[in-house]
């Protein structure tokens, strides 16, 4: 499937602001069920570009506004070629004892931690354990979680914020996207399943169908043994198919943040995102 | 239309492949023209020509005495763009204007490209349409080309390969719409089920991009078409171009600068005026600060743009950008502005001021093609393997006296389109200039001019030099 995606952001600052550094992380990746084609990062005003792969190859574009300015407008549009993955070929038979390994506890020490929000709480545990334990395989277990995720939650935009950790989140389960992609990490991390968080993009042929594709998106990715990544969006209850776009991965939010970044001045900021995907 | 007869030749050609098949995406123009009996495409052609002649779609020749205004000449095949194709220069195309508006940003402001020694200086400070009266002025949204356009050729092997950039006043867009609307009428049934992709919001596209960099928070900015008057080449353009956007088309006497503050004089007094398309040449801008015989301009106007209390589009000094010796160095602007390599590739080019190419071009004349860096139009160049012994002669004394002033490429063999030239199909040389508008958004208008030199084997598709042009498809799908 071919994939073109605008994502827009805008900063409109009531005093001016200078040395307005940014990172954004925002290129979709290049993996083997997606090839990015076109891509240009447009950002008014000018600056000139850097660019850097940080510890997880996310391709990262950096800049920075010397001058004071009271707008800043990114604008990225890049075109991805997206793969079919069926789900046929995802095992059924890998027993979560394989990942008691002491290799590939090593491997993905990061992404078996809990840190920052993503909380493990005995509640969290005791959940995940009382889904593991009729399930025989990793890939049950996973879609076990999805659908605990989503007969508990809701989603509703605005009850949470960036900074809302799982502990929060499960003690009061209404947010958005990025709630639900840290719960199931949290979840999966507390019975040994290597889980990371990704950011991206969600095509919506019927729009109205899937949820988070009027922005940025956030799921998960699962190791399975003998298979590798496997992006799940607990959101919408969904293995991940061709509609779905990868920017960035990461340990959480913090470390796949579309735009992030710092400046000096005082005074109110008000911000502006659209994301628009369609295919061609 | 006969197309059974057509050939390819020895090199790319738009319409047949290497075998001499026609090529897919081709196959439903071709089939629909090849349907059209003699007597009736000899109709259709007449009612073509009087269509043009009626709507005054001409330009002018500089330098002729027979009469200065001309009918554009043109072509009925269509140039058909894939999808596919189009997407790719639409990418390259995006990523040029963005790196173009980064450098003029930059040799206005900190000049951090020369000091970090990616351009010499002497290429920036010594280009004849550098304007060192406009460092450290900031222009609405730090845009400088606003509107380019930019030349393409193909070659031997069919990739798209930038020529120039029209960076300062691109025209032809005017023909872009009138070809269309022209093709419209006289070969309607050739549109259906082709999904080629509609042009006609350029004017409303164009007019968002000029009002987005209007200085006042004014929800109607009074925005105008500055044109040098009747007697310029593309006066059609800018008369065609204001109707269509409905603005006002206004000659340098029309305006009034007061208090650094631009004013146009109406029957009800004076108007201010926020953004100006200007359709003049940075020289005759403004006789105060530019050329001081400048009739065509406003004298203060450079004065309130300073002061930012009027837009120019294109600005001022863009002109340091579309130079044939910058020309060189845009693949090294997009990997250091933007951090990425070129989607579009370029020509190879010989910069007469380095000694050793201009070792190479004086040894070589007869091979390349030698232009001037500042010149527009297909003035002032030399094509080698055309020319006669003496215009080499001439130009090996013009490169050797003013080094700077000159550039040569090697001839690309560019591709060809068949063209109807007296009731026969016959091969000529395209090229394609696509408009880009930089304001709110970059947007890439899915078409172009497709310019055709009607000399058999001339590579010169100027219409100053006896070029016609085609109506542009570019495939929905």
């Amino acid at each position: 499937m071919k994939l073109r995606i605008l994502h827009r952001t805008e900063y409109r600052y009531a005093l001016p602001v200078r040395n307005n550094t940014n990172e954004l992380r925002v290129t979709p990746l290049t993996t083997h069920r997606q090839k990015l084609g076109l891509h240009v990062v447009r950002v008014v005003p000018a600056v000139r570009m850097r660019r850097y792969p940080d510890l997880y190859r996310n391709s990262v574009h950096l800049f920075e506004v010397e001058e004071p300015h009271k707008d800043l407008v990114i604008d990225v549009s890049s075109m991805v070629e997206t793969f079919a993955t069926p789900i046929a070929a995802i095992p059924t038979d890998i027993s979560l004892s394989r990942l008691r390994n002491e290799e590939i506890i090593e491997t993905f020490q990061n992404f078996l931690q809990p840190d920052g929000p993503i909380r493990i709480t005995p509640e969290i545990w005791r959940a995940a354990v009382d889904v593991e334990k009729d399930r025989g395989d990793v890939f049950s277990v996973i879609l076990g979680l999805m659908e605990l995720i989503h007969t508990t939650c809701r989603y509703v935009p605005g009850a949470t914020h960036i900074g809302t950790t799982t502990e929060e989140f499960f003690a009061q389960p209404q947010g958005v996207c990025q709630d639900y992609a840290h719960l199931l990490l949290a979840l999966c991390r507390s019975i040994g399943i290597p889980a990371r968080y990704v950011c991206g993009y969600v095509y919506d042929a019927k729009r109205g169908d899937v949820i988070g594709s009027h922005a940025s998106h956030a799921w998960c990715e699962i190791w399975i043994p003998d298979y590798g990544w496997l992006g799940v969006d607990p959101t919408n209850k969904k293995v991940i198919h061709e509609a779905y776009v990868a920017s960035a991965v990461g340990r959480d939010y913090r470390d796949a943040t579309p735009v992030s970044g710092s400046y000096w001045g005082g005074g109110d900021r008000e911000m502006r995102v659209t994301v628009h995907v369609e295919a061609k | 239309m006969i197309l059974t007869d057509y050939k390819g030749a020895n090199l790319f050609d738009e319409l047949v492949d290497s075998t001499g098949k026609i090529r897919p995406y081709y196959r439903n123009v071709a089939d629909k023209l090849s349907g059209l009996g003699n007597e009736e495409l000899t109709l259709k052609l007449r009612s073509l020509e009087l269509l043009f002649l009626k709507q005054g779609i001409t330009f002018t020749v500089y330098g002729d005495d027979q009469g200065t205004e001309r009918v554009f000449p043109f072509d009925p095949f269509p140039r058909v763009i894939p999808a596919t194709e189009w997407e790719h220069i639409e990418a390259g195309l995006v990523q040029r204007i963005t790196a173009l508006n980064l450098f003029l940003y930059d040799v206005y402001h900190e000049q951090r490209i020369i000091k970090d020694g990616i351009i010499p200086p002497e290429v920036v400070f010594g280009a004849s349409h550098y304007r060192p009266e406009f460092v450290g002025v900031s222009v609405p949204k730090d845009a400088y080309i606003h509107v380019c356009g930019t030349d393409l050729i193909r070659d031997q092997d069919g990739r798209y390969l930038v020529l120039e950039d029209n960076g300062r006043c691109p025209s032809g867009v005017s023909y872009v719409l009138e070809n269309r609307a022209a093709m419209k009428r006289v070969f309607p049934q050739l549109f259906g089920a082709s999904g080629v992709r509609p042009i006609d919001t350029y004017p409303a596209d164009l007019l968002a991009t000029l009002r987005h960099v209007a200085p006042r928070e004014n929800p109607n900015p009074n925005v105008v078409l500055l044109t040098p008057g009747v007697h310029n080449s593309a006066y059609f353009e800018h008369s065609f171009l204001a109707r269509q956007m409905s603005i006002e088309i206004v000659e340098g006497r029309d305006l009034i600068a007061l208090d650094g503050f631009v004013y146009m004089r109406t029957t009800r007094g004076l108007r201010q005026v926020d953004v100006i398309y200007r359709r003049i040449d940075d020289d005759f801008l403004d006789p105060q600060v530019f050329r001081k015989d400048s009739c065509l301009g406003v004298p203060g106007l450079v004065d309130a743009v300073r002061r930012g209390n009027v837009a120019l589009a294109n600005a001022i000094g863009t002109g340091v950008a579309d130079d044939k010796v910058t020309y060189a160095y845009v693949p090294d602007m997009i990997r250091y502005y933007l951090c990425q390599e070129p989607i579009l590739d370029q020509v190879p080019t010989y910069l007469a001021w380095r000694d050793c190419d201009k070792k190479y071009i004086l040894e070589n004349l007869p091979k390349l093609v030698v232009k001037a860096a500042n010149e527009s139009g297909g003035y002032g160049m030399l094509i080698g393997p055309a020319a006669t012994a003496a215009q080499i002669e001439e130009f090996r004394q013009k490169v050797t006296a003013h080094p700077r002033n000159y550039i040569a490429q090697p001839v690309v063999n560019f591709s060809q389109h068949p063209t109807l030239i007296d009731g026969t199909l016959e091969g000529r040389h395209v090229d394609l200039r696509p408009f880009v508008l930089w304001g709110d958004s970059v947007k890439v208008l899915p078409g172009g001019l497709t310019r055709v030199a009607l000399k058999r084997g001339s590579l010169v598709v100027n219409s100053s030099q006896g070029g016609g042009s085609k109506d542009t498809w570019v495939l929905a799908a």
